[in-house]
């Protein structure tokens, strides 16, 4: 637990604060110095355009996490109210919907609402965020429905608390470390599903650097210059494990719905 | 009897019919698509690209376009690609076998590697344990379009043993069965540890311990074969998400299949062939939880048939 929020903390710490001490610009090519290997000059080395890939990893760092940030909190928002909803009504039939929309891939569905609302960093948030609702529903729903069965809950209900107060009382704080935890889970799916859209080629605008596409550059040059994607790959992998690491220590969510923590 | 079988062979088929309007839905909102684009950059004047249209029934109301849907999906006509004329269902038949070919290939690799990790880390099986754990961590964290490239860099740039592109011959299938199997292997094999250290907790496995069982015995018929069950169905699961994988893979590879198929489309807005993947992919899906629920109870005896 410590070393994963360890790893976090400098990694976000490195994304936040590096661009103060890092001045060469991500997008300044230089024909001079095309697919030079780590020198003093260029500690990562240079990308096919003569750009510098250390100041184009802490650029393009920062523009995968803030959209995968921002996807995480929509998705978790959506994915609350519909699953609170559904997991304290007493029907099953929205099991329908969550069902079918669980049985497409959720790169698949990003790439779909990608389609509708074209590139750029808004649509990107949207598909992404969309992509997790279902999953995050489903978890909330089974959390909710799981409290709700709990013997103190029938105890506060048969002692006269009302709704809101055995609400607000018994049951968040029963699901809360499920949710907290799944929130990590989809983070890192954000996470990863953005770059993929960026490695696939159709998340960003052509231009903005993001850790996607940084890694598209490297398995183009994977002969000549194979640095380019070595700390986006190595950044995106510590990120990943941590979140793992977190979540499985926050609750015993392991044993529970297994499919939808193993899945891509 | 008949009322067991039937019950989750109607949810499946639900499931699928939900997938297919949901997708028909938010698909239909869309603005723009293949042929308007094709169309006004070919230089077309708009009451042209309204004449085609029309023709081709895109302007027709909503409730109209559903129903003409629904009846070619359940002929298994699903329209034709906008682009190029082809029937949706012979490109995905087209592109179904090097796709299904990768899948498979890489469940079977991923599942053997992810049930003898999750067995080596969950019994804590002296020496092998510790990397067992390290690469589960690895697959489950190292996102696949980097340890492709990586693949790629050692197998094809370094060593020159394996090609990094293409599809049709088995050396072609090596690195991308791999790299995909690798990453199948580590939900597998977090799903089998943990089901591996519940069980060896349970109060029959001291039974047979104290009855003086040896101990392979215990670990081999007490152990592994109980704690396989709840593999199955992530088995299945991960089968579904596999489509995922491939789109990532087949672009990484360079191989044509499914998920080609599903990018170029959604590049060029070619919605009927996007429409006739998200059917495709929900129906792999269903039918595969639907096999390994049936399989469950076959194996299951608490499972009641």
């Amino acid at each position: 637990m410590r070393i994963s929020i360890g790893i976090l903390v400098v990694i976000f710490g490195i994304i936040v604060l590096g661009p103060l001490f890092i001045t060469t610009d991500p997008l300044t090519t230089n024909p001079e110095i095309q697919l030079q290997p780590p020198d003093g000059q260029h500690p990562l080395g240079t990308d096919l355009l003569g750009r510098d890939v250390l100041s184009r990893v802490v650029h393009g760092g920062r523009q995968s996490l803030i959209v995968a940030t921002l996807a995480t909190l929509w998705s978790a928002g959506a994915g609350l109210i519909v699953g609170g909803v559904t997991g304290l009504s007493r029907y099953d039939f929205d099991l329908l919907v969550i069902n079918a929309t669980l049985a497409v891939p959720s790169l698949v569905i990003a790439l779909v609402i990608l389609t509708l609302l074209g590139r750029g960093t808004g649509p990107l948030v949207i598909a992404l965020g969309f992509s997790q609702i279902a999953p995050f529903a489903f978890v909330t729903r089974s959390a909710v429905r799981l409290a709700l069965a709990e013997g103190y809950v029938e105890a506060a209900y048969s002692l006269g608390a009302s709704r809101f107060y055995v609400l607000t009382h018994h049951i968040f704080s029963r699901v809360l470390p499920t949710l907290v935890a799944y929130t990590g889970v989809v983070f890192s799916y954000t996470l990863l599903n953005g770059a993929a859209l960026s490695f696939l080629g159709i998340g960003h605008e052509p231009g903005i650097p993001d850790w996607g596409t940084m890694l598209a550059e490297g398995r183009a040059n994977f002969r000549t210059a194979p640095w380019i994607g070595l700390a986006p790959g190595v950044a995106i992998t510590l990120i990943i494990w941590s979140v793992n690491e977190m979540a499985d220590q926050l609750t015993s969510l392991k044993g529970r719905a297994p499919g939808l923590l193993a899945r891509v | 009897m008949i009322q067991i079988l039937l019950r989750p062979l109607v949810k499946s088929v639900g499931i699928v019919w939900m997938a297919a309007t949901l997708g028909f839905l938010a698909l239909s909102v869309l603005p723009g698509d293949a042929i308007a684009s094709q169309l006004s950059q070919s230089g077309a004047d708009p009451e042209l690209i309204e004449a085609y249209r029309d023709r081709s029934g895109l302007n027709a109301p909503l409730s109209e376009r559903y129903v003409r849907f629904f009846v070619g999906l359940v002929r298994g006509d699903m329209g034709v690609s906008l682009l190029s004329g082809e029937p949706v269902s012979d490109a995905i038949v087209r592109s179904r076998l090097p796709t299904a070919t990768l899948a498979l290939s890489a469940m079977l690799f991923g599942s053997a590697v992810g049930l003898l990790l999750g067995m080596a880390d969950g019994l804590d099986v002296p020496l092998f344990a510790v990397p067992s754990s390290v690469l589960i961590s690895l697959a489950l964290s190292v996102p696949i379009y980097w340890s492709g490239t990586l693949a790629i860099y050692v197998f094809t740039a370094q060593l020159g043993l394996l090609p990094s592109a293409g599809a049709g011959r088995l050396s072609q299938l090596v690195l991308p069965v791999l790299v995909l199997g690798f990453h199948m292997a580590g939900g597998i094999a977090r799903v089998m540890r943990i089901s591996v250290r519940e069980i060896l907790d349970a109060d029959y496995v001291r039974t047979a311990r104290a009855k003086g069982l040896h101990e392979r015995r215990v670990l081999l018929v007490h152990v592994l074969r109980v704690a396989l069950l709840p593999v199955i169905s992530v088995i299945a699961l991960q089968a579904g998400f596999l489509f995922s994988g491939a789109v990532i893979t087949e672009s990484l590879f360079v191989r044509p299949g499914i998920g080609r198929l599903l990018l170029d489309a959604v590049i060029q807005q070619d919605y009927p062939i996007v429409m006739g993947v998200i059917v495709f992919s929900a129906s792999v899906y269903a039918a595969l939880s639907l096999l390994s629920d049936f399989v469950l109870r076959l194996l299951d005896p608490r499972v009641a048939l």
